[in-house]
């Protein structure tokens, strides 16, 4: 495992912003860290990058525990933080060659990896460029660049597409997808569930300080979800389809209107070749079939309920 | 090491291209020109110490009477404190207990040799080459001599005058021995500068914070301090060359005067600096706000260049303006600066930088202090 955390609590002035956590993450995995607004992610990524201490627990980067002077296992994360975090006054190449320059990066490597950042995010052209001149997509490039100078095992980015324009976003996606493929493992947090579930095989919930789901898309949905509905447009049907669905195990309801077949199972009926079985021997002529899945963002509304948070 | 080296450069860099930096550096010379030009004459600085002469005339002409009245004169002994010796041994003597830093000795023959037309000679013994005391006699005899090739012409060789009502007026301004405005306040603003310089110490604890860069450098291997440390030498840096860039405007476009021991010069001002930068991380430590922390160093900028005298010496002349002194660092600075350059204590040039020392010694121990808890 990469990253093991154990029993992590940490306290605010008396209030609970990690409560009792237990993490891993292994090895070239993209793992989604998702949860509403004061879920505690930000908190939980500052106590792993050490930018904050934490009350008790442990936190075991690459195998080492973390206690603030663990210098050797900083120098394998790359943060991106979900604010900008760059220096207006330095170019975009200084301002890459300083962050890289943190981490003993030295000349002519530093040279050959800072231009190798930037050309992964596509502003080696602009690099003479101050960031003050930038786009905000191309300012969250910069942000991902300075992260990635240094060539890092694991990286951490936190809400790393808020306010960009879909192309921005779009490469930043194939940007991740592409040092996961490199080798890199990923720590994504977002608020944009589409983005979780196209990137991350691994995903956790959070909310109030505590993990409250993990797995993938279809272990969480499996969670939350209690029936499956499929739905299948007829050119003709009888009435009697309807009445010998109702007779196939698993079905709890089936309800035909204006060519429109819906057939509710319980979840894991495995049913759907018996329904598909009925309606050829129906005589029906079927025009499609839409089987309705849970998306992330159901089951994170289901998990953390749908009222508003502060 | 070569990652500090590294923070100094780019942070150089970053101090270079601070707007406000540059209005700085370029408004404080318009600043100096200035005051310099419209208070030309006014001003001369109080805290020049009397420089203590050994006098011995056995002349006892009427040449070398009036130069020891002359000597005794209340605008002349505003500068020299005259002791009259009974011989050239006890003058030497002084000079070797330290009791004198110059002895003027008028030998016998002195008005005889005036008048004849043979050349007149005063003795001036001292181990510094340039002495207030050199300026003032050089500047008597060049008049009395010219009063007496007057008198010559008329006719009249007993009435010689010594002119003396004008004699401190040429000698402080043809020598520049004395300062003139454009001098006092080439000094003034540039430590007016150098308080302003104390944003770049606020900046040093402000920007990582406020820009959320603290969260790359905490989660990079590198010390906070390394960091702070870094950024307080690109700024000592930034400032010590910008004094440079003012100095060299005000000494050769404007003629200030920045005689005497130039190492001496910098290193007071180098300590200034020091102190500028500590004074602005301390503050910017202290106050979450950095419009806040700004608005607080500029009152306490204010504060030490008013009591100093940077805006008009006549208050050094108060009591409570001179107690309140002893708490502005530009105080120390301008003491051991005007001293230099003018020759006067060199006690009190040590004394007062000794003072600037402990004054940075300390703001830094408080940074230190409330920066563990800052940057916890």
């Amino acid at each position: 495992m990469i990253l093991e955390i154990r029993s992590l609590v940490k306290r605010y002035n008396g209030v609970l912003a990690v409560d009792n956590v237990d993490l891993a993450v292994a090895e070239g995995e993209i793992f989604g860290l998702v949860g509403p607004n004061g879920a505690g992610k930000t908190t939980l990524i500052n106590t792993v990058i050490g930018m904050i201490n934490y009350n008790s627990g442990s936190i075991k980067l690459f195998g080492v525990e973390q206690n603030g002077a663990s210098t050797k296992s900083k120098g394998l994360i790359g943060i991106v933080p979900q604010e900008i975090a760059l220096y207006d006054d330095l170019s975009a190449l200084q301002n890459v060659k300083f962050f890289g320059m943190l981490y003993g990066i030295k000349k002519p490597l530093l040279d050959q990896y800072a231009r190798d950042a930037l050309e992964f995010v596509d502003l080696w052209p602009r690099r003479k460029e101050r960031p003050l001149k930038f786009s905000g997509g191309m300012k969250r490039r910069l942000n991902i660049a300075c992260a990635l100078v240094h060539q890092p095992k694991l990286i951490i980015m936190d809400e790393p597409t808020v306010g960009i324009d879909p192309q921005s976003r779009n490469h930043i996606l194939e940007s991740v997808k592409q040092l996961n493929r490199s080798g890199s493992t990923v720590i994504y947090t977002s608020h944009y569930m589409e983005e979780v579930e196209e990137l991350c095989t691994d995903i956790a919930i959070m909310d109030y300080g505590r993990i409250i789901a993990r797995g993938s898309k279809e272990q969480l949905s499996e969670t939350v979800a209690v029936e499956e509905k499929v739905s299948i447009f007829l050119s003709s049907a009888s009435h009697n389809l309807v009445d010998n669905i109702k007779k196939i195990s698993g079905v709890t309801n089936c309800i035909l209107n204006k060519g429109q077949l819906t057939v509710i199972s319980r979840i894991r009926s495995n049913n759907v070749n018996k329904i598909m079985d009925s309606v050829i021997k129906s005589g029906a002529l079927v025009k499609g079939i839409n089987m309705e899945r849970l998306t992330l963002e159901d089951v994170f509304l289901t998990l953390t309920n749908r009222n508003l948070r502060d | 090491m070569m990652k500090l080296l590294r923070i100094i450069y780019y942070s150089v860099i970053k101090n270079l291209r601070n707007v406000n930096t540059i209005i700085l550096v370029l408004c404080s010379p318009l600043l100096i020109l200035i005051l310099g030009s419209s208070l030309a004459n006014e001003y001369a600085p109080s805290n020049l110490s009397r420089e203590n002469v050994a006098f011995l005339n056995e002349d006892r002409g009427i040449v070398s009477d009036q130069f020891a009245s002359f000597l005794t004169d209340n605008e002349i002994s505003e500068w020299l404190n005259i002791t009259n010796v009974n011989d050239y041994a006890a003058g030497l003597n002084m000079l070797n207990e330290g009791t004198a830093r110059t002895f003027i000795h008028i030998p016998p023959t002195f008005t005889a040799s005036l008048v004849s037309g043979s050349g007149a000679k005063i003795n001036l013994v001292s181990n510094r080459e340039h002495t207030i005391v050199r300026s003032i006699i050089d500047n008597y005899l060049h008049n009395v001599n010219s009063a007496y090739a007057l008198n010559l012409l008329a006719g009249e060789v007993n009435s010689l005058q010594s002119s003396k009502n004008h004699i401190r007026q040429v000698a402080i301004t043809t020598d520049g021995r004395i300062p003139r405005a454009i001098d006092y306040y080439s000094v003034h603003t540039l430590l007016q500068f150098l308080l302003f310089g104390a944003i770049l110490g606020i900046n040093t604890v402000k920007e990582d914070k406020e820009k959320n860069t603290i969260m790359r450098i905490k989660s990079a291997p590198v010390n906070t301090s390394t960091l702070l440390m870094g950024r307080s030498m690109a700024n000592i840096l930034t400032l010590f060359g910008a004094t440079l860039v003012i100095i060299t405007i005000s000494k050769f476009a404007f003629q200030a005067n920045w005689g005497g021991n130039i190492l001496i010069n910098l290193f007071s001002l180098f300590l200034f600096i020091l102190f500028a930068n500590g004074l602005g991380m301390f503050v910017g430590i202290l106050f979450d706000n950095t419009v806040t922390a700004i608005a607080v160093l500029m009152g306490l900028m204010m504060f030490f260049s008013a009591v100093a005298g940077a805006f008009s010496k006549y208050v050094t002349e108060s009591p409570a303006f001179r107690f309140l002194g002893q708490f502005s660092p530009n105080h120390y600075a301008t003491t051991a600066i005007f001293n230099n350059i003018y020759a006067g204590s060199g006690e009190l040039i040590i004394s007062s930088l000794a003072v600037l020392l402990a004054m940075v010694v300390a703001i830094y121990l408080c940074t230190i202090l409330a920066g563990r808890r800052y940057f916890a």
